[in-house]
């Protein structure tokens, strides 16, 4: 096997071991926004490290998809989190309907 | 390859877990953020496997509805809480 | 005509340079008939409603690039860290941050790039360049994060000068 093989292999590891992790933040973690960063941050980064690893053992145009993919991801993550904390926090300051019980766990 | 697969398999199926118990709308939609990332991942991984390069275009396409999912779902929602109360977006 | 048409070139090559690579990596290097068919259409829309690149000062974008990767490695670790740590923690608060950029991009920028900086997440842009933050963690130094990149994204606009006035 050779050294970028063994690379690729390790990049895809850690990365898997990254997506882990975020879906553990998203089940433990307290409050809605603390979930929110655990999904954010730890995807983008899984992601990104499972592309580069693949993107060792493929062809460059595959490699530059991709990267294409991942930017399409991670701009969509920080978008996306920024939206969704404005409606929940405005959705907090003033609900519509009464808060049913056990809104926060 | 195929155990890579299957972890990231097994970390979609933990958010569900959090749809089913999620007390907040707000967790509910990051599940959505979950499957789009897991998900285009998968496609990855499994387009490697398979040697099947058209699976990058299929990822592309994930990614990009993962970004105007939930875009659509909070403008719709913030427009029906609109409706409701009849007032403004505050400033 | 001839400035206006150099004034047009200028200001819209980039936009053939990355239309033609999109298509490059889409298409996997094929279909380029199709593609001359096209590019006029593009150029047309150009020249009628024109896209233009915010005014930015190439040189710092390498640096801005190096430092965002290495805060999104950062704060990978940092959620990975803090969810695979044996007991809850319950620390996550909110908090306001007065940006001192001053055009609509540069804060767009900044609001985006600081939800992916380790535990600080962009929870609203408020007119006049105040951001609401949430962070996952109240009691570490997020402020020093905050400003370094502050710092490069208004080298990245020309705006520093400013900064330095006020």
């Amino acid at each position: 096997m050779s050294i970028l093989q063994l690379c690729s292999w390790l990049l895809l590891a850690l990365g898997v071991v990254f997506f882990l992790a975020g879906s553990l933040g998203l089940l433990r973690f307290a409050d809605s926004f603390s979930r929110l960063h655990a999904v954010t941050k730890a995807d983008t980064l899984g992601l990104g490290l499972v592309v580069i690893g693949l993107s060792l053992q493929s062809h460059w145009r595959e490699a530059c998809l991709m990267l294409l993919i991942w930017l399409v991801v991670m701009g969509s993550g920080a978008v996306s989190c920024q939206l969704l904390a404005r409606f929940s926090h405005e959705q907090q300051a003033n609900p519509v309907e009464p808060a049913d019980p056990g809104q926060e766990d | 390859m195929t155990l890579v697969l299957l972890l990231l398999l097994f970390s979609m199926l933990l958010g569900l877990w959090r749809v089913i118990k999620g007390p907040t709308l707000l967790d509910r939609l990051l599940t959505i953020q979950l499957f789009g990332s897991s998900g285009v991942a998968i496609l990855l991984v499994l387009s490697k496997l398979l040697a099947l390069p058209a699976l990058l275009d299929v990822a592309l396409l994930i990614a990009i509805l993962a970004a105007a999912a939930p875009a659509a779902l909070v403008q719709r929602l913030g427009k029906s809480r609109a409706d409701t109360r009849s007032l403004g977006k505050t400033p | 005509m001839t400035i206006t048409l150099w004034l047009f070139v200028r200001r819209s090559w980039w936009l053939v340079v990355v239309a033609a690579a999109c298509w490059a990596v889409l298409t996997a290097n094929s279909g380029w008939g199709f593609f001359a068919c096209v590019l006029p259409i593009l150029l047309l829309w150009q020249w009628y409603s024109p896209l233009v690149l915010p005014a930015v000062r190439w040189r710092y974008f390498l640096p801005l690039l190096g430092l965002f990767l290495r805060q999104l490695v950062m704060g990978g670790l940092d959620v990975a860290g803090r969810a695979l740590m044996p007991q809850r923690f319950d620390r996550s608060g909110f908090a306001e941050f007065q940006t001192r950029l001053s055009s609509a991009q540069a804060q767009m920028l900044f609001a985006s790039l600081i939800s992916l900086l380790p535990g600080t997440c962009t929870v609203s842009l408020q007119p006049a360049g105040r951001l609401q933050l949430h962070l996952l963690d109240t009691e570490a130094n997020w402020q020093q994060e905050v400003l370094a990149l502050e710092q490069q994204l208004a080298l990245l606009f020309a705006e520093s000068d400013k900064q330095e006035r006020v």
